[in-house]
């Protein structure tokens, strides 16, 4: 399989690697929404999905876990977890959706996408395709979306960095700048840091905008109401 | 089977087999046998029959046998001449003849010119006495015949050989009793036979005592002494060429016997020739004895080399003597011979003899078996040598004995080898198999304290999985019946669950015991699989755990999880599932005592050469100083992990549960 090159600056390159040819064709009609704004190529193994990756980096990779190593091998999730974990160690920024039926088979590598830099999202394969979509794009877009993974009954899970995070911005009124200095961090990094925080507050940026509220005044709220900062 | 004899058969047939276990004794016994039967044992064996002779206690001087011997050194001084002449010789005999004796033998050769002065004198004197005998050499490489002149009868009558059949190592040990004479072209069976010079004088001193010289009644071949009108006789052994130690000795022919040598310092009366000429001594003592002339040399005497020792040696003074002597000269050896013959028919002293060599072999089997079962009786390897080393001196003991008492030669040497050397390999092997014992007794033990460990994890195990499950669901049930909320639907609800639960629980043990899994419980098993890294099946553990429903987790806002990767390689299944259970433990109390818990914290760091694996909460903190099941094993599993477990309360409320063990731990 060949590469297809962007045509345009606005164009998106997608991955989609996936084996399963009725997923395959449910995941290009989702796809089919962002109409020309993208370049696809679909890769049906693990090894075509490393040799792609190796040779171009995509703007987004939808990625199913059940896969198989090369043709004719049987698919497994735990090989498909495996690539993932070597994905996100050796393209950091590149941004996953994950499409998938046992989105629980996620939660031992959570620290692993809580540590990845790129967007992260996880849809499992019966949800609609409208909220699909929401995903591709979020995650398109280097937002992260995993509350479908993670436990929600018992309060929230951060890193304590993301806790800093919420109380220099919060309580001091930090910019991204300071915070960075402050945290010894890159300011991409505390701008990840945000992304991850977000996503554990529920709160979607593109809902927030479309309000016309101020996304960190409206996490330093939640914030506040959840505990998290004191 | 006699009864009394049953209890040694069966020990003799236990140590059979255990000596069967580790067959080099056998190996050692056939050893030695087959070195024997190659005749490497040979004069080891005539050495020790030497040895035993030497040292025996003193005989008295023997009374039947007297010697006269011309010495050299004598004859110069009295005629002036070097060389006997058969004159003084037959001048002698006529003194000795006149006073009677029982038997005369002159071990002087009279070979050469029939001329000699004296000659005819001679041939007169053996003519007129058939008790006067001479001597000749009849065997290779040269023979001496008797003087020519003297008619047939005489020379078969009264001439003995005087040859001398010596061993491998020159030494003298055997004696002929007579030979048949080589092949004179007539037929090969009929050849004529001759007796020993030695042989002549006893037959003609016995014949004075009323022995005669007959054949043995079975063996023809054997010589036998009978008391005239009696039936009981003396039967003279015969050596082969396979007696005692001889191995296919061919200078043993026709027949032969061991010399029993008379033993101490003096053994025969010697007189000088010349005392007897210049009257100085009277010859009236030689009446009925036995008379041996012979001719020596002082200055240079030929000894022959014997397990006696000479007369001559003693008395004299060291002055006299040019050469050092050791053993005994030509005319003694014939008195020995003649005295052995003369005693074992008049005194019953031993003639030496040997056992067949079919019986030897078995003794020395016998021998050998006896240092394997003496070795093997006692199960100190000490005692086994200390009752070898007496075994092994009794035997000598008895052979001794044996020969001194019955002249009966047994295999001492091979025996003496056999014994002990059989014996001494069994040390060893006792010492082996007690060591082996010993082993596989700390084996045992190993392996019991493996499987009470192995129990000991059953049990643990067991008791996680109740506890874990159907008891988290009875405290619940407890606390909520002691709140008053308790509905009839929820009861009949909750107790099918737990019905449910304890069902599964064996199942669960069941998997666990086999498969690489961990069984987290929540509505309904989930497996975790232990081959994942276990940082990552560690963070499985918690995101389940903390969405049990418990009261200390409804309050919690905040969780902070890092769990760093550490090498879990080096540790086995059954670590790695507990260290699940200790993290889902841990985080168990929470839910269930820290009510009021806001924050969570969980970490997995590398602490120098540490691991730590800390849960920290912010609740009430430690409440009760109830050691718990759970917190019990936590110590049991610090101890397999060589680790560090602390529980304790934050000084600004909270608990805080740490398990920590070296990153280096194996158990794989």
């Amino acid at each position: 399989m060949t590469a297809s090159t962007a045509a345009g600056s606005d164009r998106h390159t997608i991955f989609v690697v996936e084996d399963h040819p009725t997923t395959l064709a449910g995941i290009h009609s989702i796809l089919d929404r962002f109409g020309d704004q993208i370049v696809l190529e679909t890769l049906t193994t693990l090894k075509e999905a490393r040799e792609a990756v190796q040779r171009l980096e995509p703007n987004l990779m939808v990625l199913d876990l059940q896969l198989p190593q090369s043709a004719g091998e049987s698919a497994s999730t735990e090989a498909g977890i495996q690539f993932l974990k070597e994905l996100m160690q050796q393209h950091p920024f590149l941004n996953i959706a994950v499409h998938t039926s046992y989105p629980d088979a996620l939660v031992r590598i959570i620290p692993d996408i809580d540590n990845h830099r790129g967007g992260f999202t996880v849809t499992s394969k019966d949800s609609s395709t409208e909220k699909a979509f929401e995903r591709f794009k979020a995650a398109l877009q280097g937002y992260t979306h995993t509350r479908d993974i993670r436990s929600l009954k018992a309060g929230l899970e951060l890193k304590p960095e993301w806790l800093e995070t919420l109380d220099l911005a919060c309580k001091e009124g930090y910019q991204d700048r300071a915070i960075a200095k402050h945290l010894h961090v890159s300011e991409s990094m505390v701008r990840n840091y945000w992304s991850k925080i977000y996503d554990v507050l529920g709160i979607y940026p593109e809902d927030a905008k479309d309000a016309g509220r101020n996304l960190r005044i409206v996490t330093c709220l939640k914030a506040r109401d959840e505990g998290l900062i004191e | 089977m006699l009864p009394f004899l049953k209890v040694p058969t069966r020990r003799l047939k236990r140590l059979a087999r255990k000596s069967s276990k580790w067959p080099i004794g056998y190996a050692i016994i056939v050893g030695v046998l087959i070195t024997r039967s190659f005749g490497l044992l040979a004069n080891l064996e005539l050495q020790t029959l030497d040895f035993l002779l030497q040292n025996r206690l003193s005989e008295e001087l023997d009374e039947e046998i007297v010697i006269i011997l011309f010495e050299r050194s004598t004859l110069l001084n009295q005629s002036e001449r070097e060389d006997l002449t058969e004159q003084q010789i037959a001048q002698l005999l006529k003194i000795v003849l006149a006073a009677d004796p029982a038997a005369v033998g002159l071990n002087i050769f009279l070979g050469g010119q029939n001329t000699s002065p004296g000659r005819e004198q001679l041939i007169e004197l053996f003519k007129t006495h058939p008790n006067l005998f001479g001597v000749q050499k009849v065997l290779p490489p040269r023979k001496i015949d008797p003087p020519q002149g003297l008619p047939e009868e005489i020379v078969v009558e009264q001439f003995g050989m005087n040859d001398v059949p010596p061993d491998q190592d020159g030494r003298i040990r055997r004696t002929f009793l007579g030979s048949y004479l080589e092949d004179v072209g007539g037929l090969p069976n009929n050849n004529p036979f001759k007796f020993s010079f030695s042989f002549k004088l006893a037959e003609a001193y016995l014949g004075t005592q009323g022995y005669a010289l007959e054949n043995h009644p079975r063996q023809a071949n054997v010589p036998i002494f009978k008391l005239e009108n009696t039936s009981s006789f003396i039967k003279l052994p015969i050596l082969n060429s396979h007696s005692g130690g001889y191995h296919r000795e061919t200078n043993i022919s026709d027949l032969q016997s061991f010399l029993n040598y008379r033993s101490g310092p003096s053994t025969f009366q010697i007189i000088n020739a010349f005392d007897l000429f210049n009257r100085s001594l009277k010859p009236d003592f030689l009446e009925d004895k036995v008379v041996i002339v012979g001719h020596t040399d002082s200055d240079f005497p030929r000894f022959l080399p014997v397990a006696a020792s000479s007369s001559l040696i003693q008395g004299e003074s060291d002055e006299d003597v040019i050469i050092p002597r050791m053993g005994i000269v030509g005319a003694e050896l014939e008195a020995h011979s003649a005295s052995q013959l003369i005693e074992a028919v008049m005194a019953d002293r031993p003639l030496l003899f040997t056992l067949p060599g079919s019986v030897e072999t078995l003794l020395i089997i016998g021998a050998g078996l006896t240092g394997i079962l003496v070795s093997l009786s006692f199960s100190s390897s000490a005692r086994s040598a200390v009752a070898l080393l007496i075994c092994a001196m009794i035997g000598l003991g008895f052979c001794y004995w044996c020969l001194l008492q019955f002249g009966l030669l047994l295999p001492v040497t091979p025996m003496a080898i056999c014994l002990p050397l059989a014996g001494i390999t069994y040390l060893g092997f006792n010492y082996r198999s007690q060591r082996r014992s010993l082993l596989t007794q700390r084996a045992k033990l190993r392996q019991a304290n493996v499987l009470e460990a192995e129990r000991q994890k059953a049990i643990e195990r067991a008791f996680s999985a109740i506890h874990a499950g159907p008891l988290q669901r009875l405290s619940r049930l407890l606390r909520s019946s002691k709140d008053g909320n308790l509905q009839q639907e929820h009861i009949v609800q909750e107790l099918e669950s737990l019905n449910k639960e304890i069902r599964g629980v064996g199942e669960r043990l069941r998997q666990e015991a086999i498969g690489d899994v961990y069984f987290f419980y929540s509505e309904g098993d989930i497996k975790l699989d232990l081959t994942h890294p276990m940082h990552e099946v560690l963070y499985e553990v918690y995101s389940l755990a903390v969405q049990r429903k418990l009261p200390g987790f409804e309050t919690i806002k905040v969780r902070a999880v890092a769990i760093e990767p550490f090498n879990c390689k080096l540790l086995n299944l059954d670590i790695k599932r507990q260290l699940c259970w200790f993290l889902e433990e841990s985080l168990q109390n929470i839910g269930k005592h820290a009510v009021g818990t806001t924050r969570i914290q969980v970490s997995g760091k590398h602490l120098d050469e540490f691991y730590s694996l800390k849960i920290e909460d912010n609740g009430p903190g430690i409440q009760s100083a109830h050691v718990g099941e759970g917190t019990q094993s936590f110590y049991r599993l610090e101890t397999l992990l060589r680790g560090k477990f602390a529980r304790f309360s934050k000084p600004n409320g909270g608990t805080i549960c740490e398990l920590s063990w070296p990153s280096s731990f194996n158990t794989s």
